[in-house]
């Protein structure tokens, strides 16, 4: 889970790290309101989880109350980048001298945390690691050991020896929360040397680790102002692994390995998948009927391919659980079945015998998805 | 903090096992010392330079693949060679009972075996460093 960086910053004032003072602003009154508090001007931060808000006008630096507000008021109405905005966040201005760059993160490769302090800020770490080498520190924090003050001196070690207390400490801070928040990335880009002296967070990113929210309640919470798709909505409730994306044919798998094997198959035959949807081991009428639902939520869904292969799951009670299905929701596109693997057989002759106008039984799944597309591509035209 | 000690813990030669320094560097940390842990496969002269560059109080060496005869006293020589004969150097590991008289008169102050507690590693150094520093 991606934090806002309202979130972000809320975590890591409680671990020690300066922010600027800042107020979470819903309407454009109160973004006016907040640079009043804020002493006349503020900074205008819109709340969304893609980078590029610097350049894309996101950030927006109000002179006057009047100022914020329009800010506000634009980027509530607007959005940012396509995606929808509720919140823009108003903090204080700064007078900053110096920028740099911070992260820690989880190297998966290998098995430590890897920290990184950067004497440039708002640049790309790639770029910066080949072009200026000497301005990058990259250190390799093993878990057993945790960090100590001789990696702090070491990270700090590019900065402006005025900062380098002060970024320690922030450092320090930032190993906190990715340790007892659970977190899997903590970034400050830009981390900012103020020209009184103090070191502030002006950005704060962090990716907490989603195995990991069942011992972190609290950060369940930050969960319930994200913005969710309806649907996905609807297929978390019910416990279905569900991911919308952009193409037309609507896939019901069971097991996520199958699953993506079966969006191989649809691109192959040149069709592209409306979603991801797996309803795991075990599939009951009800499940397959919210599958159904779900899937068929989706104005751009034009043929649905159900790509089932029994283990536990028994085909049969697939067959009937898709019939019963159909008896509650009556779909305007057309359903290919592929059933294989337990009780298949008997599976296959239910549907048969139905005759249900919309399920059109296939053998093999690349019949499926061939199928599948023709279907989508005669309902597009 | 200005009154912390700082402990570099080393590990000389080639063997890969640092559970147990891991735990000492952990425990030494929680006791309030400042630690600073080499990583695997330090030569002695390595160790020797980052005891000085650190400006450690004292160094733990740990062991298990049986050099010890061998590259703890060359630790001890290489601090002394270099004038920092102040800095305590002790050691941990398989050590066999026969060899740890053998490197105390070398200069390693005190061996810790399989079975000693970090308690007992914090309270020796602890002891010794205030010795040292004459409090």
């Amino acid at each position: 889970m991606d934090l806002f960086e309202f979130q972000g910053k809320e975590l890591f004032k409680r671990h020690g790290i300066p922010v600027p003072r800042g107020i979470i602003a819903q309407t454009p009154e109160s973004a006016r309101a907040a640079t009043e508090i804020l002493g006349g001007s503020s900074v205008v931060k819109v709340q969304v989880q893609i980078g590029g808000r610097g350049k894309g006008g996101g950030v927006v630096l109000a002179d006057s109350p009047d100022d914020a507000e329009a800010a506000a008021e634009r980027m509530l109405a607007e959005g940012f980048g396509g995606r929808r905005v509720t919140r823009v966040l108003v903090e204080e201005r700064l007078a900053i001298a110096q920028e740099f760059y911070a992260a820690i993160l989880l190297d998966r490769a290998t098995g430590t945390d890897l920290a990184m302090v950067a004497a440039e800020g708002g640049v790309d770490i790639e770029e910066l690691a080949r072009t200026k080498p000497e301005a990058l520190r990259r250190l390799h924090i093993d878990p057993e050991i945790g960090i100590h003050p001789y990696h702090l001196r070491g990270l700090t070690g590019a900065l402006p020896p005025e900062a380098r207390d002060l970024v320690e400490n922030i450092l320090a801070g930032l190993y906190d929360v990715l340790t007892r928040e659970d977190a899997t990335l903590v970034e400050v880009n830009p981390l900012v040397l103020l020209q009184d002296g103090r070191v502030f967070a002006l950005d704060a990113k962090v990716t907490i680790d989603d195995n990991a929210l069942f011992r972190q309640p609290e950060l369940e919470m930050f969960k319930s102002v994200h913005p969710i798709d309806p649907v996905e909505f609807r297929a978390r409730e019910a416990g279905l692994q569900y991911v919308k994306l952009d193409g037309q044919v609507g896939i019901i798998g069971n097991g996520a390995g199958l699953v993506m094997s079966t969006l191989d198959l649809v691109q192959q035959a040149g069709a592209g998948a409306a979603n991801f949807l797996d309803v795991g081991g075990g599939a009951s009428a009800d499940s397959i009927a919210t599958s159904l639902e779900v899937v068929l939520s989706d104005p751009n869904v034009r043929s649905v391919l159900v790509n089932i292969f029994g283990g536990i799951t028994r085909c049969d009670l697939v067959a009937e659980g898709l019939l019963e299905a159909l008896e509650r929701i009556a779909p305007a596109v057309r359903i290919v079945v592929r059933l294989d693997g337990t009780n298949a057989d008997e599976g296959r002759r239910i549907l048969e015998d139905a005759r249900h106008p919309v399920i059109v039984p296939v053998q093999t799944m690349l019949e499926a998805a061939k199928r599948a597309a023709e279907l989508a591509e005669g309902a597009a035209a | 903090m200005a009154g912390k000690h700082r402990i570099v813990i080393a590990k000389p030669g080639l063997d890969g096992h640092d559970r147990g320094a891991k735990i000492v560097a952990r425990a030494l940390r929680d006791a309030g010392f400042e630690v600073i842990y080499t990583g695997l496969h330090q030569t002695p002269e390595q160790i020797v330079e980052t005891t000085i560059q650190e400006d450690a109080d004292a160094v733990g060496l740990s062991l298990h693949s049986g050099a010890h005869m061998t590259l703890f006293p060359r630790v001890v020589k290489g601090l002394h060679e270099h004038g920092a004969t102040e800095v305590v150097v002790f050691g941990g590991g398989i050590i066999p009972k026969d060899d740890i008289p053998k490197l105390e008169a070398e200069g390693v102050e005190r061996i810790f075996t399989p079975g000693a507690s970090t308690q007992d590693i914090v309270t020796w150094l602890s002891e010794r460093l205030s010795v040292a520093r004459g409090a």
